[in-house]
């Protein structure tokens, strides 16, 4: 706990956190436009400055970034303070004229006219939108655009964008208003023949399968009632909480502790009685990138130590194996659309399939989880790096991830004694057909 | 071949003696963008090719740029026996006549401007060179404390032995065998070193933070973005002096443990990429980078990373961002970059010529830097003075030099008799000292006394003619097309400013408009995130107020003083 | 530009992100622009989403995502210039090669930009033809390069 003061009032905070949490929680609500409690502090709008004195100087810094530290001064609401939020509202109200939480924020900060020439923009540039694309969604459809006042936030060329989930948080996190990507989306979605429909929230990871039925009505549809419901915020945030939580990383490899792993790298997770799984990021970070696959059809049975699917990258092959018997229910649509997903996003996004397995009670017997995990990817860390040294007589950083390029630089020979030691020890016989994704589409 | 320890050193030192002082003729020719431009390559080419004509043998060298643009193409012509005679504007009609001269043993007059190291022992006196001055006593390179400039323009810049001859890597092999990390930061402290950057802040100090906060890497980058227009200081160094660069790039990494430097390099020197990536393999083929550096152990990779064009991206956050690979917007701090910088790991940024200091100071000790400056900046500084003076060029001064002096002795004051009317210093973001308030010490402390600040080092002179109301407009201009749009106050705020800063330039406006000016100045002053947009309203707040004259001729005619 | 051009550049760079401008800049060096194409497989290839990528070649004045002519001109207008009458030379450049700033000539033989200092300030005004850099010119010097750089290319 550290003390400090806030306009006068000694005050108490946890260690770590920011002069306007503990403002907020004080009950002194300083004014903000880029802030998002969800996300990490972005400090562009500017109107969050209070003056903190420390170590005898003082100086204006954003509360929404700057860390609570030992006995320093805040003052939130200064003649100086108050004076810069009117220009800085002002600036904003001149770009925005017409958008109605812009011209509430200048009203509340005394600003009624701007002096300067209109613009007609409806965008204050907070990139609230842009970061939750990108590091919330980890989808990073939308971006800035130009930059200075030329800068603007969209799509590149204006092109309606590939990328996009129609996840809709831009548009829950945008104050003005103004983000509508997901609406036209859908637009171009709806003309989509009904087995493509993807639903969103299959899109955004949180459900293995499903088409839309409402023609992306989605305010008639009860599974995003229960999820906004659940989320009490848009839902992809609980995506973020879940993800944060549970990581770790061994060596440079990432290892999630909500999912089973098994010896030939892949993770698997349990879904009602189904499992869904992936290539881990072992698997990912030595082939480098993902651009096709082969994979078995769907209600296609396996057993034990049966290849369950291949991928391709870098003009490199790796063959996964299965350690359980069941069949395949799903494979994921994304990545038959787009199988570098399995190398961008392996965790989540780019999951491949969905199986039934035989006997679910088993599988705690045969995969690895929690710690039993983490001792073996960091035997599998140790032993890829002396294998590299051996083989090729350089040395990968062992704190940075493997270039992506590296399946690509490896010998043949090399990549096969990889392959040997790290993805196929108790291979059978490979008994399912698999197919490529074209042959699939 | 690789130099190992200080046997290596010294017969590379040979070397070197050699080739400065041959036996027989020689010739050197500037060849660095500035050279090129005014047409060095066809004089080197034609040098060539006559030579060989006349069947005479003549070392043909290549150097590096002296600082004076206007005054290149130079060439350096040693004759045995006499001292180097350096020669301006050579053109390609001058080179019959100079071979000519060299195969009779004359000395050629053409072009000749003043003598180098007349005093060594070599050099026997010459009735002809009599009335010949020496370097040091030559306008404009009197007055000038050439510590770092000194080898540009006269040795070989590509030639290791050159620069060890002239004293080179002695400050790194004393460091790598003789001191701990601690001892090199304790020397750099003592010498009172600060950042030639901009920002002026301690060396030694930075060092010793970013020694300290732990990481499993840490990285030195050298900021050779220079961005501030009319600045090129870093670029004479880099293209005069690479080895010096490097050396002072080593030694930052050994002093703090990082074995990983970066060399962030503008877009716009495009000659200086090539180069600079020439020296660098050079340097590792003498075992000067790389593993096992000079034979001690130390190991240390050096980079070059273009930039792309972008003002903001000299901002030492916003330089990492572009590292990276991300758009070149500044960061927040805290996290300050000697805890977290590039890649999250302990980082330092510091300037070329802030780097090219500490191997003199390794080399000569911190006592010894502390003494040339004023008693709280310490050592020379390189500005940059260009506009309206007879020499613009590079003038390395001690800090603490008078304002007054630089423009009027050493750069030769205004041309064609006319008068100074301001001069900014530190431009961008320095403010204009009118005529009358030129007797200036120039240090960091009594610029900041009269609101100034001496920046990069860029010395902007205006003469009567000049109307500042032109100049802030431009300025302006600089700062919303190079602000990354971040933060409001500057992309919105400054943005407004030019706009209406065009209105008054038009003479559309008022006196109302000009106080709204001010107001906008003030907040972003205080309320933006990096410098840019911090820095920017200085020149604009100070020019308002003290140039209240240029103002009114435009509010009231619309016209400019520039053009009447 | 070709698949296999830019995945050499791309694995030159051992397809770390951290080098994208490097890799931007050796694309646009081959190709005279950044087109669609190319900054879509350059994102796949990096791991990247599109768009970023785009921001940073939009972001950068270096970059450019359309067709820029074959003889880059660069028209420094830094402080130095600007004082020593690059406005001059910059309306001269204008209505000779008829295109305003930042565009390129009907044929695309011609690109005009604007620079912030080429570094040459003590002989300024400066333009720069492709590597080729010009000094201390003003207005019947610069109508003369012209004429021989367009002499040249035509
Ligand atoms: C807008 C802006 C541009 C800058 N440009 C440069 C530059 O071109 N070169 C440079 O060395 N420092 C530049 N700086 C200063 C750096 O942020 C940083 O202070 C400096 O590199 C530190 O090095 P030093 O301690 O050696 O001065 C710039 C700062 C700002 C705010
Ligand atoms: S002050 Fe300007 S350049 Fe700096 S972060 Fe803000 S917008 Fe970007
Ligand atoms: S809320 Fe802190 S800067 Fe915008």
């Amino acid at each position: 706990m550290i003390t400090f003061t806030i306009d006068d009032k000694k005050v108490r905070a946890k260690e770590g956190t920011t002069v306007f949490k503990v403002a907020l929680e004080n009950g002194i609500e300083i004014p903000h436009l880029c802030f998002h409690k969800d996300m990490e502090p972005y400090g562009g709008c500017r109107l969050c400055m209070v003056e903190i004195t420390e170590n005898g100087s003082t100086r204006l810094h954003p509360s929404c970034a700057f860390p609570v530290k030992k006995n320093i001064v805040v003052k939130t609401d200064t003649e100086r303070l108050r004076k810069g939020r009117k220009i800085i509202a002002e600036l904003l109200l001149a770009r925005c004229p017409d958008v109605d939480s812009v011209i509430n924020l200048a009203e509340s900060l005394g600003v009624k006219e701007a002096r300067f020439k209109k613009m007609d923009s409806d965008c204050v540039l907070c990139g609230q939108c842009v970061r939750v694309c990108r590091n919330v969604a980890q989808v990073g459809a939308i971006d800035f655009i130009n930059r200075g006042k030329n800068r603007y936030v969209g799509t590149p060329f204006g092109l309606p964008s590939d990328d996009c989930i129609g996840c809709g948080s831009c548009h829950y996190v945008c104050p003005t208003g103004s983000m509508n990507m997901e609406y036209d989306n859908v637009l171009r979605w709806r003309n989509l023949p009904g087995t493509l429909r993807k639903c969103r929230y299959m899109r955004m990871g949180f459900i293995p399968h499903k088409m839309c039925p409402n023609n992306y009505r989605c305010w008639n549809c009860e599974l995003d009632q229960r999820m906004e419901d659940l989320a009490k915020t848009h839902p992809i945030f609980i995506l973020k909480h879940a993800r944060e939580e549970e990581k770790e990383t061994i060596g440079h490899f990432e290892i999630r502790f909500d999912r089973f792993y098994h010896e030939g790298h892949v993770w698997m997770k349990r879904l009602n009685g189904l499992m869904r799984l992936g290539i881990d990021d072992f698997a990912r970070q030595i082939i480098g990138w993902v651009d096709d696959m082969r994979l078995p059809s769907v209600g296609t049975t396996f057993g034990p130590g049966d290849t369950l699917f291949e991928i391709f990258g870098n003009g490199k092959k790796i063959q996964f194996y299965t350690s359980i018997a069941g069949s395949i229910v799903h494979i994921n649509p994304d990545i038959l659309d787009n199988p570098k997903l399995a190398s961008m996003a392996p965790y989540e996004r780019g999951w491949i399939l969905t199986i039934e397995p035989l006997d679910i009670l088993r599988i705690s017997k045969e995969l690895l989880s929690g710690r039993s995990a983490k001792e073996w990817l960091k035997h599998e860390f140790n032993e890829f790096h002396d294998l590299v040294r051996q083989e090729t007589e350089t040395d990968l950083p062992p704190e940075k991830p493997i270039p992506k390029g590296f399946a690509k630089t490896v010998a043949d020979d090399t990549w096969k004694k990889i392959h040997k030691s790290f993805f196929i020890t108790k291979r059978k016989k490979k008994k399912i057909k698999l197919h490529r994704i074209e042959d699939i589409q | 071949m690789k130099i190992k320890n200080m046997k290596d050193l010294d017969k590379v030192k040979e070397i070197g003696m050699k080739s400065l002082f041959p036996k027989g003729p020689q010739i050197r020719i500037s060849m660095s963008t500035c050279g090129l431009a005014l047409g060095a390559d066809d004089l080197f080419q034609k040098i060539t090719r006559e030579k060989d004509k006349k069947g005479i043998k003549i070392s043909l060298h290549q150097t590096g740029c002296s600082g004076f643009c206007n005054l290149e193409p130079m060439a350096i012509v040693k004759l045995p026996g006499k001292p180097a005679l350096l020669y301006t504007q050579v053109t390609v009609e001058n080179v019959e006549q100079i071979i000519r001269d060299i195969k009779k043993k004359k000395i050629p007059q053409k072009g000749l401007f003043c003598m180098i190291g007349s005093d060594s022992a070599a050099a026997k006196p010459d009735p002809v060179l009599n009335a010949v001055p020496d370097y040091r006593d030559a306008s404009p390179f009197k007055g000038q404390h050439r510590m770092l400039l000194g080898n540009c323009g006269i040795i070989d810049p590509l030639s290791v032995s050159e620069y060890v001859a002239m004293a080179g890597y002695s400050g790194l092999f004393k460091a790598l065998y003789q001191m701990r990390p601690e001892e090199v930061i304790k020397e750099v402290v003592e010498s009172g070193l600060r950042g030639r950057g901009g920002a002026w802040f301690p060396t030694g100090f930075k060092w010793d933070m970013a020694s300290k906060s732990s990481g499993d890497e840490k990285f030195v980058i050298c900021n050779a973005d220079e961005g501030d227009p009319g600045a090129y200081k870093d670029r004479t160094i880099m293209e005069g002096n690479p080895f010096k660069l490097f050396e002072g790039i080593v030694l930052a990494g050994y002093a703090i443990g990082s074995h990983h430097g970066i060399i962030y390099l503008r877009e716009e020197y495009h000659h200086t990429f090539g180069f600079l990536s020439n020296a660098i393999e050079i340097a590792k083929r003498f075992g000067l980078l790389g593993k096992n550096i000079l034979g001690s152990g130390f190991n240390f990779a050096l980079n070059i990373v273009r930039g792309g064009g972008s003002y903001v991206c000299g901002e030492e956050t916003a330089l990492m961002d572009s590292l990276e690979g991300e758009v070149g917007d500044p960061r927040l701090r805290p996290p300050f970059p000697i805890e977290k910088g590039l890649w999250a790991r302990p980082t330092i940024v510091n300037n070329v010529e802030t780097l090219s200091n500490v191997p003199l100071i390794i080399q000569n000790g911190g006592k010894w830097y502390k003494n040339i400056g004023t008693e709280k900046a310490k050592g020379t500084k390189i500005l940059s003075v260009i506009g309206n003076v007879k020499h613009p060029g590079l003038y390395e001064i001690p800090l603490g030099t008078n304002l007054k002096q630089v423009i009027f002795e050493m750069a030769g004051g205004p041309v064609n008799g006319k008068s100074i009317k301001a001069v900014q210093v530190g431009s961008p973001f320095g403010t204009f000292i009118p005529a009358d308030k030129l007797n200036v010490s120039l240090d960091p402390e009594s610029l900041r006394e009269i609101g100034s600040m001496i920046g990069s080092g860029v010395i902007v002179a205006l003469d009567q003619d000049a109307c500042i109301v032109d100049i802030l407009h431009h300025l302006l201009t600089f700062f919303v097309e190079e602000s990354c749009g971040k933060c409001v106050p500057c992309r919105e705020g400054v943005s407004r400013m030019e706009e209406l800063m065009i209105e008054i330039y038009n003479g559309r406006a008022g006196m109302n408009e000009l106080d709204i000016i001010n107001e906008l100045g003030e907040t972003a002053r205080d309320f933006s995130l990096c410098a840019l947009g911090g820095g920017a309203p200085a020149p604009i707040l100070n020019g308002i107020k003290d140039f209240k004259k240029d103002f009114e001729a435009h509010i009231k005619t619309g016209k400019c003083l520039r053009f009447s | 530009m070709e698949k296999e051009r830019i995945e050499k550049i791309v694995n030159k760079h051992r397809n770390e992100k951290s080098a994208i401008l490097a890799i931007l800049h050796e694309v646009q060096a081959e190709d005279n622009q950044l087109n669609a194409e190319s900054l879509k497989y350059i994102a796949l290839l990096l791991g990247v989403p599109y768009a970023n990528v785009f921001g940073l070649a939009t972001f950068y004045s270096a970059f450019n995502t359309e067709k820029r002519g074959k003889t880059l001109v660069r028209a420094c207008d830094g402080i130095s210039c600007h004082i020593n009458g690059a406005e001059e030379v910059i309306k001269v450049l204008k209505s000779k090669l008829n295109i305003e700033l930042g565009e390129t000539t009907w044929d695309e033989s011609f690109g005009l930009e604007k620079v912030r200092c080429l570094g040459l300030c003590s002989i300024s005004p400066n333009v720069s033809f492709n590597d080729k850099t010009y000094s201390n010119l003003n207005k019947e010097k610069i109508l003369e390069i012209l004429q021989k750089v367009t002499g040249d290319s035509k």
